[in-house]
Formats: structure tokens, C-alpha cells, sequence
């Protein structure tokens, strides 16, 4: 009898694994964590140095049980940053713009993973809806089912407290939420004491969202893009004055301890082993003073093509896929991520009616090769290009070693990044190859928006490219 | 009569053959620096795919050219004074022959072959280079031609084309030198 049932018990057992297959095939998928800080410089994590001396334990273990990127490359500012993060595509194609943000065309990673049942949020920082947002380009309106942080950036926290703000002509800025399919509403003003705090309740809110995923075996994707380092650098009470290094120690003391949180709370729900662990800053450090960040050993800061503006820190972790211990200098961009992500859910979700400028680099992560599948980059401010790195070497087309410095002659320069990492001595007039190797890849660039034009910065939705 | 005619003939060719040397060789002689276009600031106005740089002529932006009948030589202050490295020093044949130069850019010796021609009166210089490992076990040759000519006296152009290598493109700078 016994025997019996066992028997009909192993002949079921097909039929009950392809049932639970069909019936939940999205809990197969890993979850998405991905933490993208503001203005945060290379200097100030510990595994890149930290100038400071604050130790950043929790960023440091994402790196240390799995990859830390030394030659990872970003957009070098805010909203061009995220932009390429989202679409996968240098921002020059979408036409990103601060004013007005990017289209509703644009496919972003939630908008992508939604279909295979991903839930999807943002706390924190958007930055992509432009001046006018509501209703228009929130979060929701672009893939998130839910959303909480401020719609622009952090220092208008600092709106209500300059001098002659008079709230009659100039309303305050809010921290606001949502929830897709309804408009977003004000939490509450933002200023110079939510500010710090805002952060940490985008960490309780990314903790409560994966709780509640977990519970209903949902794979999610958390975008947590961090407020902090970006100015005014003004921290959350518990490390106010508490690092004895300064207001930019004190708010890595907390953006550590808020990735803290994340990770914590992926290891108390059990599925550390089934999420894809991305950590990394929008672009250089904050240049202005009194919170000037650390670049490390590279020169310049945001908003400036330097190493210093361009190469942020980038730890990424996928126990399991991605062997821990690893450092590489290998050449990652952040338009990578989102074609390695949808390799690493296994689904062909990356949009082919667009020039997608990022590569797959999950074969490199896995340590399955040894090269990661970029050898070049391209920088541009605005419409006008500014450099091309290309494997160890980079191209300023003009070189301007910080915002608002004039250029000095000569404005193109060349440096070899291993043997000049400050970029301090041009060598392109020793090295006249180089100029037509890079304006290939210019061209190259520039071929491709034959086909696929990019989107003027101020184009408004419904944005219908031109037929192909 | 027709030896009247051959005797002129000759002295004609001569005569064309002077003309021609006296405009095909100029003197390049002097401290030239390049001038920025007026009311042109660098890195505006560019767009798309433009540059908004110069890569100029390669030399540098103050140059001191002396020619003599034999040679051109170029004088080029590479290295700032509290470097205590002399001005690098190129001369190049006028009659044509090769000329090997040798410099240390930090990437081990690097010998650069020039050859001059005169194309009337445009001084072509033509300076090939080796580099080895800008590719991982392959050595390019590149090389570039300068093309040295007077639009005034006080006004040096100098056209840099650099050859195409690796699958890029070729490239032809203009800049315009003042005389100092």
C-alpha cells in the first residue's frame, strides 16, 4: 500500500513541478536591488580609499562578495545620468534635459521587467519628469507601480530657507508619493530638516516593499537612488556631527548605513541568493563648496568629463553567478546595466526599435570571460561631444578641467589613463594615430542616429520617432 | 636664327626654373605661435557629432623654425622650464633624405623617419612612426604629413594629416601660425 502510493506519488511528480512552474513561473526570476547614489565621489567609500576615513562596511561587502569595478563610467551629471541608467542609452539619444526631463517613449528597466511581473519602485531621487512632472512624467508614468522621494533634486531643500523666499510667489518644494494608475501627492515640504532624513525613509520604504513582495513571492526591481552626497550635505541625526568628518563623513556614515538596511533586509527575507545587488553614484563628486567631495586619485568632479566626473565607484553582487573577491578595471558603462539585467532575468526585454548603446555584461560579471564586451566610450555635454575613452586611452575633443574654468589651449588632449590617471599631460601630438581611432568611433556614434534620430531635449509626449 | 630661338628657349627654362625655385622655397624662419581665431572662444557652437577642439598642427603652439639651404629645423619647448628638459629639436633635409629623430615620450624610445619634399612652394614634410601594443601584440605605423606654406610673411599654415590606422579614420588639421 505504501509502496503504492509512493509509486503514484513519483508518477505525479512531474505533473506537480510543471504545475508549479506554470503557475509561478515570475518567482524564478531574481529580484533587482539597484542603489545609485548622488554626487558621491570615488574617494569617499572605503573599499576605494576613503579619504575620510569613514568606513563603509555594507557598500565595501556588496563589492567584496561579488565584483568592484575600477573603469566604470556614467554620465557626468544628474539627470543625464539617469537617464542612461533607465534607457540603457546615452542620454544624447533621448534628449534627457533637466527642464524637462525624458519622453514617455523611452523604455526604462521597470517599464521592460514589468511584463514578466516584476514590481517595481522608486524611493528616492527621480529626477527624469522635468520641471513639469505631475501628471505628466512621474515615476508612475514611467514603469514604477510605486514611488516616493522628491521629483527633482536635493538642493531645493534649500528653497525655503534662502533669503527673501517668499512662499507666496515660489511654492515650496514637497517630498511626494504614489501609486501608478493615480496622481501623486505631497508627504510633506522638503527642506533643510527633511532632507535629512529623506533617505532613511526611502530605505524603511524599500524594506517594507520587498517584505511585501517576498510575502507574495513576487519578483520586484527597487530602484533606491540615494539623495545623498549631493548638497546641501546635511545628514540624518544619528550621524550629524558624529564621524569627526564633516558633513560629507557624516552622510556616508548614513548612506552606508541605509545600503545597510537594504542588505540587511534582503538577508532576513531569504532571497540575498536570488537578488542582482547593483551599487553605484550617478557621477562624480560634488564640487561645490562648503561640500566638495573626494574623486580619489582621479582629477575634476561633476559635471565635467574628467576621470573625476566620469569614473565612479560600482560594486555589483549575485551570489551564486557573480564569484566573490573580484576587482577588474575592465570598461563597464552604466547603459549596461540595463542589458544585463535583462540577461540576468533571462528575458529578451531590451527595446530593438532604438539604438541601445549598453552591452550584455553578465558573461564578464560571471567571470566566464575575462573582458568585459566595451572597449570604448563616448561623453557628451549636451549635443556636443566631449571625449571617447578608448581601452586605456581617452580623447578630450575639449578639454575643460572644471565647470565654469575656461578652456585653455590646447583644447584637445590625449592621455593614457594607466600611466596618466590625473590626465595631466597631453600626449596626442606623440600619438597622432589616436585622433582618427576615436573619430571613427564618433562616426560610428553619429551613423546610427541616421537611423535611429535622437530625440530633441524638449520633445513632448506623445513622442513619435520619425519612420525608419 | 633657330639657334637664336633654342639659346632662348633655355634662357626661358632657366628663367621659369628660378622663378619657380625662388617661390618653391620660402623661408620659414622665425618664432611662430598660433592664433586663436578672434571672438571664437573654444568649445562653442558645436553640435551633434562636431568637435569643438583643435588638434593643431602637432608641434605645439610656439614653434621656431630655422632654415638654411640644407635644412628646416624645428624648435618646440614640449617641457615647461622647471622640468629641466632642453626644447625638443627636429631637423629635417631639405635635399630629401631621411632624417630619424628620437625621443623618449615615456613608452620607451620612439623613432620618428621624416622625408621632405618641396610641392612648389609648400614644404612637405612626411614623418612615419611606429607604435607597438596600442593593440595587444600588433605594431601600427602612423604617419603624418605636414604641409608648411606662407600665406604672408608674418603668417605660417601648417596642414596636419594623420594617416588612418586600426579601421579609424584620417584626419587634416589646419593652423595658422603668427610670427612673433
Amino acid at each position: 500500500m505504501r509502496s503504492c502510493r509512493l509509486a503514484a506519488l513519483l508518477l505525479a511528480l512531474p505533473a506537480i513541478v510543471v504545475a508549479q512552474r506554470a503557475t509561478t513561473p515570475a518567482q524564478q526570476r531574481p529580484n533587482i536591488v539597484l542603489m545609485f547614489a548622488d554626487n558621491l565621489g570615488w574617494g569617499e567609500v572605503g573599499s576605494y580609499g576613503s579619504v575620510r576615513g569613514v568606513p563603509t562596511p555594507n557598500i565595501d561587502r556588496i563589492g567584496a562578495e561579488g565584483i568592484r569595478l575600477t573603469n566604470f563610467n556614467v554620465e557626468f551629471s544628474c539627470t543625464v545620468s539617469r537617464a542612461a541608467l533607465m534607457t540603457g542609452r546615452y542620454a544624447i539619444r533621448s534628449g534627457a534635459a533637466q527642464p524637462t526631463g525624458i519622453t514617455l517613449w523611452e523604455t526604462t528597466i521597470p517599464e521592460a521587467l514589468k511584463p514578466l511581473g516584476y514590481a517595481t519602485a522608486l524611493f528616492g531621487k527621480w529626477h527624469l519628469g522635468g520641471f513639469e512632472w505631475e501628471g505628466r512624467r512621474a515615476p508612475t508614468d514611467q514603469g514604477f507601480d510605486e514611488w516616493y522621494g522628491i521629483p527633482l533634486t536635493s538642493n531645493e531643500a534649500q528653497v525655503t530657507t534662502s533669503p527673501g523666499y517668499d512662499s507666496t510667489k515660489t511654492p515650496p518644494p514637497y517630498i511626494w508619493e504614489g501609486k501608478a494608475g493615480g496622481p501623486s501627492r505631497k508627504v510633506q515640504v522638503f527642506d533643510l530638516e527633511s532632507r535629512r532624513t529623506i533617505d532613511r525613509e526611502a530605505a524603511k520604504r524599500s524594506v517594507a516593499f520587498m517584505q511585501r513582495n517576498v510575502a507574495e513571492r513576487k519578483p520586484f526591481f527597487l530602484y533606491y537612488p540615494l539623495t545623498q552626497i549631493h548638497f546641501p550635505t546635511l545628514t540624518h541625526p544619528d550621524f550629524a556631527g558624529k564621524t569627526g568628518a564633516g558633513d560629507i563623513g557624516d552622510a556616508m556614515a548614513d548612506v552606508d548605513y541605509n545600503v545597510g538596511l537594504v542588505l540587511d533586509a534582503l538577508k532576513r527575507l531569504g532571497v540575498e541568493r536570488n537578488t542582482l545587488v547593483l551599487w553605484c553614484t550617478d557621477n562624480g563628486a560634488e564640487a561645490r563648496r562648503p561640500w566638495r567631495g573626494s574623486s580619489g586619485p582621479w582629477t575634476g568632479f561633476y559635471n565635467s568629463m574628467m576621470e573625476g566626473g566620469i569614473r565612479t565607484p560600482c560594486v555589483i553582487r549575485w551570489p551564486g553567478h557573480i564569484p566573490a573577491g573580484q576587482v577588474s578595471n575592465q570598461m563597464v558603462h552604466e547603459v549596461d546595466f540595463f542589458p544585463t539585467i535583462a540577461a540576468a532575468v533571462g528575458a529578451d526585454i531590451v527595446p530593438k526599435d532604438r539604438a541601445i548603446d549598453g552591452v550584455n555584461q553578465l558573461p564578464f560579471l560571471e567571470k566566464k570571460q575575462a573582458t568585459s564586451n566595451r572597449e570604448s566610450a563616448l561623453f557628451y555635454s549636451n549635443t556636443q561631444i566631449r571625449a571617447v575613452k578608448w581601452k586605456d586611452w581617452k580623447f578630450h575633443y575639449l578639454f575643460v578641467a572644471e565647470p565654469g574654468v575656461p578652456p585653455g589651449p590646447p583644447s584637445m588632449r590625449l592621455f593614457n589613463l594607466r600611466s596618466d590617471p590625473k590626465e595631466e599631460t597631453d600626449i596626442k601630438d606623440f600619438n597622432p594615430w589616436a585622433i582618427g581611432v576615436m573619430d571613427k568611433i564618433v562616426a560610428d556614434f553619429m551613423e546610427t542616429t541616421k537611423k535611429y534620430p535622437n530625440v530633441p531635449a524638449n520633445a513632448p509626449d506623445p513622442y513619435k520617432p520619425p519612420p525608419i | 636664327m633657330r639657334h637664336h630661338t633654342t639659346v632662348s628657349s633655355a634662357l626661358l627654362v632657366i628663367l621659369l626654373a628660378a622663378g619657380a625655385s625662388g617661390q618653391a622655397r620660402p623661408d620659414f624662419s622665425g618664432r611662430w605661435t598660433i592664433a586663436p581665431p578672434p571672438g571664437a572662444p573654444a568649445g562653442r557652437g558645436a553640435s551633434g557629432g562636431g568637435r569643438a577642439g583643435d588638434m593643431g598642427s602637432g608641434w605645439g603652439s610656439t614653434i621656431t623654425l630655422t632654415q638654411s639651404a640644407s635644412a628646416l629645423t624645428l624648435e618646440w619647448a614640449y617641457y615647461s622650464t622647471s622640468d629641466l628638459q632642453p626644447p625638443l629639436v627636429f631637423v629635417y633635409p631639405l635635399d630629401g633624405t631621411e632624417r630619424t629623430h628620437t625621443l623618449m615620450m615615456g613608452r620607451g624610445l620612439e623613432k620618428q623617419v621624416s622625408r621632405t619634399t618641396w610641392d612648389g612652394a609648400k614644404l612637405v614634410i612626411s614623418t612615419s612612426q611606429d607604435f607597438p601594443n596600442i593593440v595587444a601584440g600588433k605594431t601600427i605605423t602612423s604617419v603624418v604629413t605636414r604641409t608648411l606654406m606662407l600665406e604672408s610673411p608674418t603668417s605660417l599654415v601648417v596642414e596636419t594629416n594623420r594617416s588612418a590606422v586600426l579601421g579609424g579614420q584620417a584626419s587634416t588639421t589646419r593652423t595658422v601660425y603668427t610670427k612673433q
